[in-house]
């Protein structure tokens, strides 16, 4: 009698504590897919910034700019081949994506 | 003897415990079943809250991608006057951190206190030093806030500015793109569902498919944002030695209808809108009409060609130079005694086309501009274009059947003229000029629950409509013949190029003197229209200068064939369009 009644209580508390467990991970996950959506959002709006700046930056009237007036000047212009690196200077390209997601505004709001 | 009460005792207390559990049975079950929703909804109140999301605008770029306009999310700062309670110094520090005018800042905020508003706006769209230099400052609690808005950039700076317009402060399109499609680059707003822990701080945010934000990424012209340079080069060079009062600037892909570029002066910057003088908004491409002249002579040619009233190698009496038209006296340039259709046009003989539409009639003239567009408006996704000015037919007089084959008694835009040019560059058909090119992006489909491209959706870009005008032997003739000549030994012979065979036609026209008496003397518009290459036209190239000042020449063939010629060179080097190699190899030989 004794050993039938611990175990359901065993059972109800085993279960309870799974239960538990499941919706403080599934609140977590929840957190997570939330703070996904906060990087995205941050992300986008960091490469509209980006996309922005390098367009203002290669703009064809500032780039036309340039370019005449350095073909007035005699100097280079864009097209001039430039000469290749020694092997001493090459370098891999490394992936930098750091700052989006090192963005204290990411870590900090949640 | 001695159980018997406790016994008694027993039941009544076994008898009171299940009543008070019934009773909390009972209260559970009013609860769970009948308080149900609104306790849940007063729960929801307490821990959820439901945000409004805006859509960020669209970008817009040309055909080949450029961006031409996007946007960033800059914060804005607001008060609660009713909070704000601090000294002058702070609204001392606070104007000069945010580099405003301290006495009208405190009038704004005394002003709101006054009528008890909880918010003003104190600036909007902050950059990142006054945002720093605004949050460095002591508020009081709860007077402040900071609330992300859109910030519209054009990265060109000037180029195509009427094309594009701009958005104002409240985000809504005024002029170009910006207005006319505005229902495709803003969106829809969605809402998100925030959730709050016991101290108020969000802890989740709810993402839902159905009510995120619905929008489209891109929005692409049909504008080369070379070419467009191209065109705006040569209109900065046109206003430095001719200073006109305006002038306008159009390149079409006469296949197609494709507007590869519009510019116009006076001109402003969508980025800094402020101080723009009024004639600076207008489009001058589509905003203004003028009396086209000459440049309309083509038009009357071949429709007399298509009604079969007079034939390709006629000669015309030109009459030495002095027709008595009524009682009317109509001039040439030159005198001329006999000219064939072709030289009528090359030599852009008013007596020779006065005869032609005395042939045609007012009736045929009129169905004439009808047919090629004049009077209607093109249909171009652009705000206020102007459908020109095509008195009805019942209001023409004698008068108008030598005025209108000369370009006078009707005003077109510049659009409307090019786009009837175009119809004889590709074989006689009418189309509507393009400025929308495609959209870009992907929406929520709700029957799918999946996120769908919009070419999928199939929708946005506006139908092209062809009216047929005259038949494609006509229109080719006309190009390749007389238009030809015009460049090679007419008026147009400043737009001639090495590589291509190139075909023009040139017009200046009077303007209306402004105090009346009609025809002014000093006041014309020069204008040059022409394309390449004469047996495939490509590009379509029109410059209109309205009112040159400087100089004493105000002659279309000096004036805007020069800068037309150097637009279509670089434009069609730039769009890799071979060069002529049997025209070059005829030149070569002569």
């Amino acid at each position: 009698m004794f050993f039938r009644f611990g175990s359901a209580v065993f059972l109800v508390v085993v279960m309870s504590l799974i239960g538990i467990a499941i919706e403080k991970q599934n609140l977590d996950l929840r957190r997570e897919i939330s703070r996904q959506h906060y990087r995205m959002d941050v992300l986008q709006e960091e490469h509209a910034r980006l996309r922005l700046r390098s367009q203002q930056l290669a703009a064809i009237e500032r780039l036309s700019e340039t370019v005449e007036a350095s073909g007035s000047n005699g100097l280079a212009t864009p097209n001039t081949p430039r000469p290749g690196r020694t092997r001493g200077e090459r370098r891999l390209p490394t992936l930098f994506w750091s700052r989006p997601l090192s963005d204290p505004r990411i870590e900090n709001r949640h | 003897m001695l159980h018997q009460p406790l016994a008694w005792r027993t039941k009544l207390l076994a008898r009171l415990m299940v009543f008070l559990w019934l009773i909390v049975a009972a209260r559970l079950i009013h609860i769970q079943q009948f308080q149900k929703q609104k306790l849940s909804a007063s729960a929801t109140r307490q821990r959820e809250i439901e945000v409004e999301v805006p859509a960020r605008p669209a970008d817009i770029v040309d055909r080949h991608g450029k961006l031409l306009a996007s946007t960033i999310v800059m914060p804005s700062l607001f008060v609660d006057p009713t909070c704000l309670d601090v000294d002058a110094e702070f609204f001392t520090g606070l104007s000069a951190a945010l580099n405003l005018d301290a006495k009208l800042l405190v009038e704004t905020i005394e002003n709101a206190r006054e009528r008890n508003r909880r918010f003003v706006w104190i600036k909007r769209r902050l950059s990142r030093d006054e945002l720093a230099a605004a949050e460095d400052l002591e508020w009081p609690a709860g007077s402040h806030g900071f609330r992300d808005e859109f910030l519209r950039r054009y990265p060109q700076g000037q180029l195509a500015a009427h094309v594009l317009g701009l958005r104002d402060i409240d985000g809504r399109g005024r002029g170009g793109v910006e207005q006319s499609l505005d229902y495709l680059i803003v969106g829809q707003s969605g809402r998100r569902r925030l959730v709050r822990d016991a101290m108020g701080r969000i802890v989740e945010v709810s993402f839902d498919p159905e009510s995120e934000p619905q929008r489209f990424d891109e929005v692409s012209l049909t504008i080369d944002l070379t070419v467009q340079m191209f065109a705006e080069k040569e209109l900065d060079r046109i206003v430095e030695k001719w200073k006109p009062r305006s002038a306008s600037v159009i390149v079409v892909d006469p296949r197609v209808g494709d507007i590869l570029a519009m510019a116009s002066r006076p001109t402003y910057s969508p980025n800094d809108p402020s101080d723009v003088p009024a004639e600076a908004w207008k489009n001058q491409a589509i905003n203004i009409v003028y009396e086209p002249g000459s440049t309309l002579k083509p038009f009357i040619v071949a429709w007399a060609l298509e009604q079969g009233l007079i034939d390709r190698n006629e000669i015309f009496h030109c009459e030495n130079g002095l027709y008595l038209m009524g009682r009317r006296e109509l001039h040439d340039h030159h005198s001329y005694p006999e000219l064939n259709v072709t030289d009528i046009l090359v030599k852009s003989s008013n007596i020779g086309m006065a005869k032609i539409g005395e042939r045609l009639g007012n009736t045929e003239l009129y169905r004439a501009m009808t047919a090629f567009g004049f009077g209607n408006r093109t249909g171009i996704d652009l705000p206020g274009e102007l459908s020109g000015l095509l008195r009805p037919l019942d209001r023409w007089t004698s008068y108008s059947t030598g005025s209108i084959p000369m370009g006078q008694e009707l005003a077109v835009t510049p659009l409307q003229l090019i786009t009837a040019h175009a119809a004889l560059a590709n074989g006689g058909r009418l189309i509507t000029p393009r400025i929308l090119s495609r959209v870009q992006g992907q929406r929520h489909d709700a029957e799918s629950a999946v996120f769908v491209s919009t070419d999928r959706l199939n929708r946005s870009v506006p139908t092209t409509i062809v009216t047929p005008t005259v038949q494609a032997d006509i229109a080719k003739w006309i190009v390749e013949v007389p238009m030809t000549e015009v460049v090679k030994r007419g008026t147009g012979t400043r737009a001639r190029l090495d590589a291509y065979r190139v075909f023009g036609k040139t017009g200046t026209a009077q303007k209306m003197n402004p105090n009346g008496g009609g025809y002014s003397d000093t006041l014309h518009t020069a204008s040059f229209i022409c394309g390449a290459p004469a047996h495939d036209p490509r590009v379509l190239v029109l410059v209109v200068v309205d009112e040159p000042q400087s100089g004493r020449t105000h002659y279309g063939g000096v004036i805007a064939a020069p800068p037309a010629r150097e637009i279509l060179n670089r434009t069609l080097l730039h769009l890799g369009v071979s060069p002529d190699a049997a025209f070059r190899t005829a030149e070569t030989s002569q």
